[in-house]
């Protein structure tokens, strides 16, 4: 009744405090309770064993294998957007689409590691990157976040998507990283909502699914873009970019490594970009000649993401170098300050 | 929380609560479990009404009891607003106000916002320095005598004991809440191209539009190339898909 006054359906006030509701509700209580009971013990006792870092496997590994379809809402910063996802694992390979659901119509398209950008139906932007293709980049898959510089534990169950689903708490140690709340469905592990959460508990990332079929069916035709062939236009964006003028013994290193993040792209064949991993947060280094429109130098922020600039004067060229990431932006400065160019010796080959 | 105070918080949003139902409300109830419902019955009948999205959920109750405690009011009778005078805190990040905005064409203060009355920063407390009345905000905001030498220990809202005053002290709550979520949507954030902080000799920069095309294009790069290995399994392009609106 409470709730029917205060929508605006008046009720005469003797009948706001009506005995039947509260007898029916006393009635329904003890069974609820029942159910509710049963349902949690069942659960708690199979899950209850499984630790911190057993989800997180079974996170990557739903990530990877499962079939599923949703809707969910990612917001960063003062940006918010909700997007459709279709996932699953045909044939040795990932697949997945993600709609832009708000504003602009944008697609991603990803079949293994072939990625495609559809703005509007009309633009198609593909990464150029055969120069990736590497065999060794699952191995560090398993790359599992260090006590050392995460606290990882459950935090309780929660119903998120109308599914059971397990909080994992991960707390950073120190300033070098953010933290980060997990839900994960209990059935299957799939990421259901996540936080990043920066120093002061506030939150720079937000995802959660709204809408969820999970397991499901998912024919090829959901991975099919469809496109405007005769406006189409094409563009490549090359994934390094150095500089012509570079000499070819020029290589880059970062010196200043945060503590707990080690390089797992050891096999690039590139100098200028590298890829680091705490087994949580990942951050790239780019090394390029300057471009015009060039981020400004310092750091440019969208919700956890940080893209930190800094240039550097080597042999009258300059040269920027760009660190993007989900750290926070003293941790990518530092970063930043700490890539060196090195010359390499006679004989001596970059790799 | 007991019926009888859900019936009383419901009748308070269709002002019809009377003056004990309303003090027994804001001296016995838990002050967390009062808001918490107050607001979940907003979301509801927004919903009802066809108002969705409109989310009540910023807790300004503690700012202002801080700022009761700091301050006290000056109360103006005459022009039936809430005029406080206080001092403000520059640069302020997502500030709620009671009150009214007034847009200023004072170039000198074009940069930050003029909030008549009293406004609350998120994380901080902002209070305008502008007393005058402009628009129709003043209307809902009636007169409100907050005095500290009444109010209870430990009540959540720290209104004063008199019952006209605590009448319209639900009313500025109301609008409190209301006007917190109006205004913490629309205030921008600082002119494109910009630099607003440096610490510690960090600079951040706020973006222009082709600067995000750049740092989206960096964002794809670098999710692609972390898309094998994430640990933490968002799937990485969903940062790259949430920016796309803005360009690539």
């Amino acid at each position: 009744m409470n709730i029917l006054g205060g929508l605006g359906f008046r009720l005469p006030s003797e009948a706001r405090r009506n005995a039947s509701t509260w007898v029916s509700r006393v009635c329904l209580l003890p069974i609820f309770l029942l159910v509710l009971g049963a349902m949690t013990s069942v659960s708690a006792s199979a899950q209850e064993e499984r630790s911190a870092e057993d989800w997180i496997k079974s996170m990557h590994a739903a990530g990877v294998h499962a079939s599923y379809r949703g809707t969910f809402m990612f917001s960063r910063g003062n940006m918010s957007s909700s997007m459709r996802i279709v996932h699953r694992f045909y044939e040795g390979q990932e697949q997945e689409r993600l709609t832009q659901l708000d504003g602009e119509m944008g697609e991603i398209l990803r079949r293994g590691s072939e990625v495609m950008c559809l703005v509007n139906g009309q633009r198609l932007i593909q990464l150029d990157k055969q120069q990736f293709e590497s065999p060794s980049q699952s191995v560090f898959a398993q790359f599992m976040p260090g006590h050392k510089h995460y606290s990882l534990l459950k935090d309780g169950y929660e119903r998120v998507v109308n599914r059971p689903s397990v909080k994992l708490s991960i707390k950073s140690k120190d300033a070098l990283r953010y933290s980060y709340y997990l839900w994960l469905d209990e059935a299957s592990g799939l990421l259901l909502k996540s936080q990043i959460v920066g120093q002061e508990n506030q939150v720079l990332e937000h995802f959660q699914f709204s809408m969820l079929e999970l397991p499901t069916e998912v024919s090829d035709s959901e991975f099919e873009f469809d496109m405007d062939a005769e406006k189409l236009t094409h563009e490549s964006i090359p994934m390094s970019r150095p500089d012509d003028r570079w000499p070819e013994q020029l290589v880059w290193k970062s010196t200043w490594v945060p503590a707990g993040f080690m390089r797992i792209d050891a096999t690039a064949s590139t100098q200028n970009v590298m890829l680091y991993s705490d087994g949580l947060a990942n951050y790239s280094v780019f090394v390029e000649k300057k471009k015009a429109n060039a981020l400004p130098v310092g750091a440019s922020l969208v919700g956890a993401t940080v893209a930190y600039v800094a240039e550097f004067e080597y042999q009258s060229h300059t040269y920027s170098v760009t660190i993007v990431g989900e750290i926070p932006p003293m941790t990518a400065m530092k970063v930043a300050k700490g890539v060196q160019p090195t010359m390499l010796e006679n004989g001596e080959k970059g790799g | 929380m007991d019926e009888r105070t859900k019936e009383s918080i419901s009748a308070l949003m269709d002002d019809e609560a009377n003056e004990i139902e309303l003090q027994r409300l804001l001296s016995k109830e838990d002050p967390e479990a009062l808001l918490d419902t107050w607001q979940r019955y907003h979301r509801m009948r927004e919903a009802v009404n066809g108002h969705e999205g409109l989310n009540i959920q910023v807790d300004i109750s503690a700012a202002v009891r801080s700022e009761i405690e700091r301050d006290e009011m000056p109360f103006d009778d005459t022009e039936g607003s809430l005029a406080y005078d206080g001092h403000r805190v520059s640069e302020g990040h997502e500030a709620a106000a009671l009150g009214s905005e007034q847009h200023s064409d004072d170039s000198d203060q074009s940069s930050s916002h003029n909030f008549v009355g009293l406004s609350l920063a998120g994380d901080g407390m902002q209070t305008s320095s502008t007393a005058q009345t402009s628009n129709s905000y003043a209307t809902v905001v009636e007169p409100v005598r907050f005095d500290k030498n009444e109010s209870t220990e430990d009540d959540g809202l720290s209104v004063g004991a008199k019952s006209q005053t605590l009448k319209y002290s639900s009313f500025a709550l109301a609008a409190c809440l209301m006007l917190a979520v109006f205004l913490s949507l629309s205030f921008e954030s600082p002119v494109e191209g910009d630099q607003y902080a440096i610490t510690d000799g960090l600079v951040v920069n706020v973006l222009t539009g082709a600067e995000s095309a750049n740092f989206n294009e960096y964002l794809l790069r670098h999710s692609e190339r972390s898309t094998v290995r994430a640990n933490y399994s968002m799937a990485p392009l969903v940062r790259v898909a949430s920016v796309n609106s803005v360009g690539i």
